[in-house]
């Protein structure tokens, strides 16, 4: 019979599990202070947004960017070249959503990737959706909404290329925790993510269906990125292809 | 507490709430925003606690914070499906498939078996340590380590269940 309390013991026992504390953690209190007043003074009425699947489709596909949605380029316009169109700009909705869709296919035809929950402020999605052969990420958090858009074309096609890990400032990659993505590069069918006192996950990398990546592939699966991490590509044979080391919200510099 | 010592004790627990509230409710951003909310509650109430009280008192709101939430059926997770991953191996028994693990059983279960089973087993918190903190009895409290335990094992499949 499992022991599951020991297994549960060592499973959530290491301190170093846990979300990234606030930089300035008294500030942080004391601007949850002020909102908690403001919406006190306002009736209690707070906007609730939520991102969903379908808003990403329906803001791609018809180009709306109603009142009600909100702009994930805020974030990333010191990327000004990543920056998606104005039509691919609203991706959150405040209207409900019932459900959350999570979809993935091989790189080229990836429509929507999508995890979050719905109904409360704060909460959090994530969606990667093409975008005129550019593959964004937009993510919501509380207080603020953060995005990226990786252009894989821009990147060497011979390195591997990062693009989750935990909410970062700048180009404002960010990632659920226990899902990692990322970019390797062309030959890749194997990618191993290992971080110190783990042992190693493999993930399956799928190529890209798009003659313009370069054969390049697209890695995607469970991973909890909560410290820095080796990224290890592999092919079919399991010879290595490239290794480096990340930290998480740290996608590699570009060479 | 004055307003000095309690930022004292945001600076020194803020991280450690974090792991708490991300414990109780297996997820890092839903995590910041209770404990968040719980600190700038206790702010209000500050006086009215002691050096002593204080972290006690942040972790029941955290839990509180969390079952009040659980209630709101329109405000849960909705947790990702895996049937619609790719299909890839994974190196058997590993930490990070064991940490899959215990936070998916653990969002399973209702806030505050969660945080039973969160106190009792994570922190080693004995039985009227965690009644006190949750402000319920020692027989409440062992009754839903019992009952989060059952869960946890009707979930997990046996070795000869699991082999293929």
């Amino acid at each position: 019979v499992i022991d599951v309390e020991q297994r549960l013991r060592g499973a959530l026992s290491d301190p170093a599990l846990a979300p990234r504390p606030p930089s300035d953690p008294v500030d942080w209190v004391h601007r949850r202070v002020r909102r908690d007043r403001r919406r006190r003074a306002a009736g209690g009425v707070v906007a609730v947004a939520v991102v969903s699947a379908s808003a990403v489709l329906a803001a791609t596909r018809v180009g709306l960017a109603p009142a009600d949605r909100l702009d994930v380029t805020a974030a990333s316009t010191a990327a000004a070249d990543w920056a998606p169109p104005p039509a691919e700009r609203a991706v959150a909705s405040a209207s409900r959503l019932p459900k959350t869709l999570v979809g993935v296919s091989a790189v080229g035809t990836v429509d929507v990737v999508l995890e979050g929950d719905a109904g409360r402020a704060g909460q959090t999605a994530l969606a990667i959706f093409q975008d005129g052969g550019r593959y964004c990420s937009a993510f919501l958090d509380t207080p603020q909404m953060l995005s990226g858009c990786a252009k894989p074309e821009s990147q060497s096609p011979t390195k591997l290329w990062w693009l989750t890990g935990q909410t970062t400032s700048g180009a404002g990659y960010a990632a659920p925790e226990a899902f990692a993505w990322g970019w390797a590069p062309a030959g890749t069918t194997y990618v191993t993510l290992h971080a110190r006192g783990d042992q190693a996950v493999t993930l399956r990398a799928y190529p890209a269906t798009d003659s313009k990546f370069d054969g390049r592939a697209f890695f995607f699966g469970r991973y909890d990125v909560m410290r820095p991490i080796q990224v290890t590509a592999y092919d079919a044979n399991r010879d290595l292809i490239d290794k480096y080391d990340f930290s998480p919200g740290t996608p590699r510099s570009q060479p | 507490v004055n307003t000095d010592e309690f930022e004292e004790f945001v600076v020194a627990r803020s991280a450690a709430l974090l792991r708490f509230g991300w414990l109780v409710c297996s997820d890092a951003y839903e995590a910041e925003d209770l404990v968040q909310g719980a600190l700038a509650g206790a702010y209000r109430h500050r006086r009215r606690l002691s050096r002593h009280d204080i972290e006690p008192y942040m972790r029941r709101s955290i839990v509180n914070a969390q079952a009040t939430r659980w209630t709101r059926s329109l405000r849960r997770t909705v947790i990702l499906d895996d049937l619609h991953l790719p299909e890839v191996p994974h190196d058997a028994h590993s930490a990070v498939e064991d940490r899959v693990w215990a936070l998916q059983l653990l969002r399973s279960l209702p806030p505050r078996q969660r945080a039973v089973l969160v106190m009792r087993y994570v922190y080693d918190l004995d039985e009227a340590t965690v009644a006190r903190e949750l402000g319920v009895t020692r027989g409440t409290v062992k009754s839903q380590a019992s009952k989060a335990l059952a869960s946890l094992r009707a979930a997990t499949p046996q070795p000869e269940e699991a082999a293929p």
